[in-house]
């Protein structure tokens, strides 16, 4: 009988040593599913795509290409955090809800119980391994063109080809995977523009009123009234055309949008009893605009700016369209669609699934926003 | 208030001339000219050169600009040299169009964008917020024109071979009206104009509707949490009048100044859209017109642009101050 | 159609739509057609004059109007209006196409109200060409300023519902800018009245609305039809496809004066040799649309393209051969051909659209043979300023409309010429060009032009790439069509809609 239990007690301690090799598996013993399946789904992804692209892992080492490298350190890096998140979160006990947490663990603890901006949450790191990965996914290259373009042209989904092949006999699939890299870039360094810019000039022109207030808003009404067209088609047409020329214009014309809105929470704000007893404090302007001003209206940036995100990527489409964007091969969501179109009506795929990877993204990034949005901001905590 | 208004329209004068200003260079530093649509071997160069010296585009640029700021300021655009005709009589023709397909495409912007961000709000967390997020977002997150392509593809051909579909729900693909416009009775003509409406109003005005939803529903549960709110809702207010009277007020209230962002963004949208539903407007216009370098049709058009996108920023205001007594507007 | 009409008077038409169009509406003295291989000038049903008669030395043609010509509006048509119409393009202010009409005419004079005798300076073989200019109607538009803002400025001209004053067998029901244009028979033609009551020319710009409109039956004609969608129209029942003939011609110039090694022109038929032209036409599924070009002048020229210069093969192992033997080798290993420690690396310039897609394969077979190419989409507008206005560029995929007249290889090709964007200079072409032009007929001048054309082919200042139609799709209903390289809407008049 003791013997048994013993025996049962050594096979358990066997068993969580065993488990504690696997990575989430402590985890998910422990009742801690989320984290057990993310971790156990992410070592599992990069087990795959390390058995399934096994010769392109390889050729990392004969290739010598920057891509190949950063795939191959993504994917080191994906196995190596897994099983070191899963070994050092065993080993730190669980803490009791609501006990001496800080406003960030707040906020992650908020952010954490809606399932939606989790959801966009993995979609993102799905989106951005995938794009680190991308050399390993996929057997062909970006601009890899079929042997015989006339047999390889729009051929359906298949085994061989997952989305089908374009116009070119390229694979549909790797477009979308290397075109998810540039339609990446192209938010966040816009957006770190827009969203900064904006900010600062809101908030002083809305703190401030007055003569401040009206030079600004004019300037900034300049700017939104400004054809957006007639400014992009001439730096496209006067300067070779770049992506990051086209980025760096979105985004310092997108800025005064969010000054608009910042400037608009502002107005209410400065009236608020918080800012009047700060201003009788004496307290300096940028003090009360940066301390107190700027975090309270966090919320409605934060939103602008996950927004603006998506939106850079959805007029960097539209750009492609009227045929002003990045050239070829390089692949776009955006170009990806609108060299398809005329395809439409036969060959769904090319289109349909560039067109689905911006819409996962801008979901993905919006649903972040919404998540970030309820849970930072102290008021809508329930 | 009018002095307000009076004060905002003068304003506005400086900041048209600047804008102005700014695209006649832009335009001017860019290069080409409108002479190519002319050229081929075919057409001797000095055919071409006169064109230009016809057209003034010899004269050195700061004295183009002053002659087309002069004929500006005494009300004349000038002639499109594309077109053949007065600058004057092409905007006659394109504003009112360019106005039916975004005031129709705002109408569905604010109408469905709030209703289903109030619904969303009041309805937090639950099933119907979560899917409602998502289809909108899923709509949202679409290119315009890629979602312009796939209605039409569907509404305008795909219907077409569903012997069962209904015939009110099949859509033309193109223009304003159908070619048998004229001959239909007043009733008919407006069923006509209203179903060739519909496909680029909704592809113009959906995704922004969506976004309304957003920002609605954000506004919405921010003013539902503050202490008012719970004081209406503690007196023992219905949760109707709680949430459509004093909630929705304040919600508005950052939803206005949306109205004035929405202008600009309605008519860049309007590009794309009026090229895949061939709408003859002003988006049409000023992308063609950019593309050829048919500068008094850039310039004029730009005005027009500009223009409406002052008088709805001014108008955001007023709608502001009309909402919220704190903001004063001396 | 893709785009608008911009003007509905030929004198100040710009683009080769407006002058079909316009065609239907203005008639000139002759008429001409496509005959198996050349343009035909003849009188018919539609011309305006019933006769003409060359003088004793043949600088010298006489028309005689025929009486029952009158405009739309009942006015006569007279040799006053041919006499204003000539003098009207010689005027620099109106700046017509018709201009280069005057490069060899003296002078046109009435001889009395019907008959109208053309001068010209020596004999050329296009006299007839010059002589059939589309009249317009001097009672309307000599009180309007000679200049072409006023002339294209006319209020019937702008506002032609019904009154703008015609010739043609058509005239204009409605026009809605940017929306569709209306034609209606003109009751007082004087040719045989048209079959149909009413055409009504709708402007789509985006190819796939375009094609949606055509497969829902929304529309009859589609004009032209994106050669990318060909394949899938061919597929369709009840429609049929009209090809024009060549009437395009794309092409790479290599500018020796931005990218050294282009002055080399075994260098440039290197280039020539590692397209493979069938493979991108196949690649395209365009191939019953476009075919490999040898040189500036189509096939169906059968008097102008010499036989004996074929298209470019696709021959890389060649093109490696003369690279290697200039002393292009891939020294450091990188794929890329370098010489002198320089690679092989040019840009590209084109535009977007279907010339993107062939510059992208091109890229693509280039690099096969260790030509790394920088591929640059510019804008429209941009691209002409930077090929043909201002040349500032190294390789440009580009195209022209074939005219069908051969002169137009002088502006390209001449020394000195404004549209000889790569300097290209040969003595063979320059010693040529003044023959043709000085020879008695077309069929004289032919054997020179051919020899210009085929010179032009070996020393490839442009890799040449190919020759395309334009296609137009009909529905089946549609009938009694004569499309050719002419024009797509020749006799529009005797189109028939079956019920």
């Amino acid at each position: 009988m003791s013997d048994s239990r013993a025996g049962d007690a050594e096979r358990m301690r066997g068993f969580s040593a065993a488990a504690r090799l696997v990575p989430g598996l402590p985890q998910l013993l422990d009742g801690r599913r989320r984290t057990g399946f993310t971790l156990l789904g992410l070592a599992s992804t990069m087990i795959a795509v390390l058995v399934l692209g096994y010769p392109r892992v390889i050729a990392t080492f004969t290739e010598g290409r920057l891509d190949y490298w950063v795939a191959f350190g993504t994917l080191t890096l994906g196995l190596v955090s897994a099983w070191g998140l899963s070994v050092a979160s065993a080993a730190r006990p669980r803490r009791p809800n609501g006990e001496g947490l800080s406003e960030w663990r707040i906020a992650w603890r908020e952010f954490k119980r809606n399932r939606l901006a989790v959801l966009g949450l993995y979609l993102m790191v799905l989106l951005y391994l995938a794009t680190l990965l991308a050399p390993f996914l996929t057997p062909y290259g970006p601009a890899e063109m079929g042997e015989v373009i006339a047999d390889t042209r729009h051929l359906p989904p298949s085994l061989a080809h997952l989305m089908g092949t374009d116009k070119f006999g390229r694979d549909v699939l790797t477009r979308v995977l290397f075109g998810a890299r540039i339609s990446l870039s192209i938010g966040f360094i816009a957006v770190a523009i827009s969203v900064t810019l904006g900010t600062v000039i809101g908030a002083v022109a809305g703190f401030f009123g007055g003569i401040v207030d009206t030079v600004l808003m004019r300037f900034v009404d300049t700017l939104i009234s400004f054809p957006r067209l007639v400014l992009l088609i001439t730096v496209i047409a006067l300067f070779d055309r770049s992506l990051l020329l086209v980025v760096i214009i979105l985004g310092l014309t997108l800025w005064p949008s969010t000054a608009r809105i910042v400037r608009g929470e502002v107005l209410s704000l400065r009236e608020r009893e918080f800012v009047q007893a700060a201003r009788a404090l004496g307290l300096s302007s940028p003090r009360i605009i940066f301390r107190h001003i700027v975090p309270n209206v966090l919320g409605p940036v934060i939103v602008a700016a996950t927004l603006g995100l998506g939106n850079i990527i959805l007029i960097e489409a539209g750009l492609s369209f009227l045929g002003l964007s990045v050239p070829p091969p390089t692949p776009t969501w955006g170009n990806m669609i609108a060299d398809g179109r005329e395809a439409m009506v036969f060959a769904w795929w090319v289109t349909t699934f560039p067109g689905l990877a911006i819409v996962v993204t801008v979901v993905a990034f919006n649903l972040i926003g919404d998540g970030l949005r309820d849970s930072l901001d102290p008021r809508l905590r329930m | 208030m009018t002095r307000y208004i009076a004060r905002r329209l003068l304003q506005a004068i400086p900041l048209l001339l600047g804008i102005l200003t700014l695209v006649f260079i832009f335009m001017h530093a860019a290069p080409g000219d409108p002479t190519a649509m002319y050229m081929h071997p075919s057409v001797a160069p000095e055919i071409l050169e006169q064109m230009k010296q016809n057209w003034g585009l010899d004269q050195p640029l700061h004295i183009q600009y002053v002659r087309w700021m002069k004929s500006f300021l005494t009300g004349d655009f000038g002639y499109s040299l594309t077109q053949h005709r007065p600058v004057a009589a092409i905007l006659a023709e394109r504003i009112p169009n360019t106005l039916l397909l975004s005031g129709t495409a705002l109408v569905l912007i604010f109408a469905i964008g709030i209703a289903v961000g109030i619904v969303q709000a009041v309805r937090q967390y639950s099933l119907l917020d979560n899917v409602l997020t998502l289809v909108a977002l899923f709509i949202y997150s679409m290119p315009t024109f890629w979602l312009a392509l796939i209605l039409m593809l569907i509404f305008a051909f795909k219907v077409y071979q569903i012997d069962w579909w209904p015939d009110f729900l099949r859509f033309p693909a193109s223009d304003m009206t159908s070619v048998g416009h004229d001959a239909m009775s007043g009733w008919g003509r407006f069923a006509d104009r209203l179903r060739h409406l519909t496909l680029p109003a909704v592809s113009l005005g959906i995704a922004s509707a969506a976004s309304v939803a957003r920002y609605t529903r954000s506004s919405m549960l921010e003013v539902i949490h503050q202490d008012y709110i719970r004081t209406a809702r503690a007196k023992g207010l219905p949760e109707r009048t709680v949430i459509l009277k004093h909630a929705l007020k304040n919600a508005l209230l950052p939803i206005i100044t949306l109205l004035g962002l929405y202008l600009p963004f309605l008519f860049s949208g309007a590009v794309l859209v009026e090229i895949v539903f061939s709408w003859p407007g002003m988006g049409r216009t000023i992308f063609d017109a950019i593309m050829q370098r048919d500068y008094p049709l850039v310039m004029a058009t730009s005005f027009v642009f500009a223009t409406m996108v002052v008088i709805g920023n001014l108008v955001a205001d007023i709608l502001y101050a009309a909402v919220d007594p704190r903001i004063r507007y001396e | 159609m893709g785009s608008d009409v911009s003007t509905l008077l030929p004198l100040v038409e710009a683009t080769s739509l407006d002058a079909d169009i316009n065609a239907l509406l203005y008639r000139g003295l002759n008429s001409a057609r496509w005959a198996g291989g050349r343009i035909e000038y003849m009188l018919d049903d539609l011309s305006l004059a019933e006769r003409w008669e060359f003088g004793p030395d043949s600088t010298t043609l006489t028309y005689h109007i025929r009486p029952d010509a009158v405009w739309s509006d009942g006015e006569p048509i007279d040799a006053d209006d041919v006499v204003f119409t000539y003098e009207l393009a010689r005027q620099p202010d109106v700046a017509s196409r018709y201009y280069v009409f005057w490069e060899e005419l003296d002078s046109v004079a009435a001889l009395d109200d019907r008959r109208v005798t053309f001068y010209f300076k020596r004999r050329s073989p296009r006299m007839l060409l010059h002589s059939g200019a589309p009249i317009i109607p001097k009672h309307i538009f000599d009180s309007v300023p000679a200049d072409g803002a006023s002339l294209a400025g006319h209020p019937s001209v702008v506002h032609p519902d019904s009154v703008l004053v015609v010739s043609g067998p058509f005239r204009v029901a409605t026009m809605v800018p940017g929306e569709r244009l209306v034609l209606e028979p003109n009751p007082r033609t004087f040719s045989e009245r048209p079959a149909l009551d009413r055409v009504v020319f709708r402007i789509i710009p985006e190819a796939t609305t375009l094609m949606i409109e055509f497969m829902s039956g929304r529309a009859d004609v589609i004009y032209p039809v994106s050669l990318t969608q060909t394949s899938q129209l061919a597929e369709a029942t009840d429609v049929r496809l009209a090809t024009t003939g060549p009437r395009f011609y794309e092409f790479i110039p290599l500018n020796g004066s931005a990218f050294a090694p282009f002055t080399d022109s075994d260098v440039r038929r290197a280039i020539s040799y590692a397209i493979d032209r069938e493979g991108i036409l196949a690649g395209q599924g365009i191939t019953d649309y476009a075919s490999p070009a040898a040189g500036p002048y189509p096939p169906i020229f059968p008097d102008l393209a010499d036989p004996s210069v074929q298209p470019d093969a696709h021959l890389p192992d060649s093109a490696r051969a003369i690279l290697s033997s200039k002393g292009w080798r891939d020294s450091d290993g990188d794929g890329v051909l370098d010489k002198d420690g320089r690679p092989f690396h040019f840009t590209l310039v084109t535009e977007a659209g279907r010339r993107s897609d062939a510059a992208t394969i091109i890229q693509s077979q280039l690099a096969g043979i260790g030509i790394d190419v920088e591929l640059r989409l510019l804008e429209h507008g941009t691209l002409i300023d930077r090929v043909f206005v201002e040349p500032d560029f190294q390789a440009a995929l580009v195209g022209w409309a074939v005219t069908l007249d051969p002169e137009y290889l002088v502006q390209q090709f001449a020394r000195d010429a404004y549209y000889n964007v790569t300097d290209y200079t040969s003595v063979a072409v320059d010693s040529l060009i003044p023959l043709a032009r000085s020879a008695a007929s077309l069929a004289d001048a032919a054997p020179y032009w051919r020899a210009v054309g085929a010179t032009v082919a070996r020393d490839r200042p442009y890799a040449f790439l190919w020759f395309y139609t334009e296609v137009a799709a009909l529905s089946d209903r549609v009938r009694d069509t004569r499309i050719d390289i002419y024009s797509v809407f020749q006799n529009l008049h005797q189109w028939r809609i079956e019920p």
